[in-house]
């Protein structure tokens, strides 16, 4: 099966996607595409076969950065005085009927060759994810870990894991 | 009647404000004002939940485990990154 990864089009048909989890269904179908193409305030990646316009997965990514809190002042100085950068992939998911298929993965990595592409050009320290319970064996395994954030989870119900992997670790895999 | 708000804010954001004030000629209450109902009204237009919040915090120990250190990648993501 030839699958490619872009960017969500307007004119794709959102309208059938079904991955068996009504937030992820419920998000793509109905705000993806205000999300990205009037708001601004996130990208979806869809995985298609060439030439279609019905996406079978979807990542949602958005710009972010992380603040630390209750710096102690003698340490000040090591820690960087500013929002750290980073890439946030805020929703992922595979249409039922193509599960199982290596699409999720697909779409990851096409993130965290984003997040290199974005170090580069613009800074970046590293993704964050937002994993459903079911999904952290899956993040796990790929060097994902907890992160605890005092501030700023998705206002999704379960409250999903926050985790990070640092763009280091992802740079000296490709080597 | 008028009351006041206090809040902390980043030193980017405040040099930020101060120049567009200066340069708008507003007054700073009367932008600080106008940002948060625009803030308010944009963010009800939107249900909670599609919301991603730009901005996380964690604290120190976080930074310093997590963050701030160079770990060695898993078999499965120099995989992943090798995938065509």
């Amino acid at each position: 099966m030839k699958i490619e990864i872009r960017k969500l089009h307007k004119n794709d048909d959102r309208s059938s996607f079904s991955s068996g989890d009504i937030e992820i269904d419920r998000f793509f179908v109905n705000f993806a595409g205000q999300n990205q193409f009037k708001h601004k305030i996130g990208t979806t990646y869809v995985a298609c076969m060439p030439k279609s316009n019905r996406p079978l997965g979807y990542a949602t990514v958005s710009i972010g950065s992380i603040n630390i809190e209750n710096i102690k002042k003698k340490e000040f100085s090591k820690l960087p005085n500013y929002p750290i950068p980073i890439l946030r992939l805020a929703r992922l998911g595979v249409d039922q009927n193509y599960q199982k298929k290596g699409l999720a993965k697909m779409l990851l990595r096409h993130i965290l060759f984003l997040a290199l592409e974005l170090k580069d050009k613009v800074g970046c320290v590293g993704v964050v994810v937002d994993a459903k319970k079911e999904a952290l064996s899956f993040y796990e395994a790929l060097g994902f870990e907890i992160l605890p954030i005092t501030f700023g989870e998705l206002g999704i119900k379960p409250t999903p894991q926050t985790m990070f992997l640092s763009i280091k670790t992802i740079q000296k895999a490709l080597k | 009647m008028q009351t006041q708000v206090s809040g902390y804010i980043s030193q980017e954001t405040k040099t930020t404000f101060e120049a567009f004030a200066k340069k708008s000629g507003q007054k700073k209450g009367f932008i600080l004002e106008q940002a948060l109902l625009h803030y308010i009204n944009a963010r009800q237009e939107l249900p909670e939940d599609i919301v991603i919040p730009p901005t996380l915090t964690i604290d120190q120990q976080t930074f310093d485990e997590l963050i701030d250190k160079e770990k060695a990648p898993s078999e499965a993501l120099k995989k992943l990154m090798h995938e065509n």
